[in-house]
């Protein structure tokens, strides 16, 4: 069963159950997140209207269309991936506990690029006050972690 | 607001800042001029590391200027909506020495793929 199915059946099974709080969205919303841990869900057969039924569906496969989820171990891999990739920095001085500028021989324009990198890398601006404290890849990662809530 | 917090900054936030803005700002040009841009930033602003703070303030001045130009001609959502870049102002070419402009006059044939008269 695919994921995009078990989303259709989720949100089946909460608009049939709840009726009456379909204009509720946060409602809806957490009944079929609360779903979505159960291992088997059976398929319904909807009472709503072709309408209503039309518009949850395109409403729930939207939501669940996210980026892949992350794991602290993706985070660590993707970070060194691309410092490796970074034209000024020895992959062979690289670790998780090298200080951009007093191991890898960074200055502060290359630790702004590095940032932007990062950014790239994962989708989300990082303030400038928040940069100037990354000066390890450990504090881009738990950074990271701490933005997406991983925490494992 | 926003004059407060800029005084508030030190000079080398300031110039972090405006790095990074050039920079973010270079996204939404088309990927040739992209590439340019972004190496001809990264040139200048090492090559100002250590310069006096004279030429510091005119230095930041001009590229604030060139990112406020860049902001209005990519608009709000990023895409070029015409031509991208300004004509040169014609005193600014009197102040440039002989050898900068007979290389100016070079790129202008380069970029127009015109063939140079002594055939190089």
């Amino acid at each position: 069963m695919s994921f995009t199915q078990i989303a259709r059946s989720c949100s089946r099974l909460a608009a049939t159950l709840a009726p009456r709080r379909v204009a509720s969205g946060i409602l809806i919303q957490s009944q079929a997140s609360r779903m979505m841990h159960r291992i088997a869900v059976p398929s319904m057969t909807s009472q709503l209207s072709q309408e209503c039924r039309g518009r949850w569906q395109t409403q729930l496969v939207r939501r669940y269309s996210a980026k892949p989820p992350l794991s602290l171990k993706l985070i660590n891999e993707r970070v060194l991936l691309v410092l490796k990739l970074y034209d000024k920095i020895d992959p062979s001085k690289l670790n998780v506990e090298s200080h951009f500028i007093n191991d890898l021989g960074l200055d502060s324009l290359d630790h702004v690029e590095v940032i932007m990198a990062m950014e790239d890398e994962f989708g989300f601006e990082i303030p400038d006050s928040d940069a100037e404290k990354l000066l390890k890849p450990a504090d881009i990662i738990k950074y990271v972690a701490d933005k997406e809530d991983v925490y494992e | 607001m926003s004059r407060i917090l800029m005084s508030q900054l030190t000079h080398p936030q300031r110039v972090r800042l405006l790095y990074k803005t050039i920079l973010r700002l270079h996204r939404g040009l088309p990927a040739e001029l992209r590439a340019l841009g972004d190496n001809y930033v990264r040139d200048e602003f090492r090559r100002h590391l250590k310069c006096n703070p004279m030429e510091a303030q005119l230095f930041m001045t001009e590229w604030a200027r060139y990112a406020s130009t860049i902001t209005q001609q990519l608009g709000i959502r990023g895409k070029p909506k015409g031509e991208l870049g300004e004509e040169i102002d014609p005193k600014t070419v009197e102040m440039l020495k002989d050898d900068q402009v007979v290389q100016l006059y070079e790129l202008m044939l380069a970029a127009k793929g015109v063939e140079d008269a002594q055939g190089k």
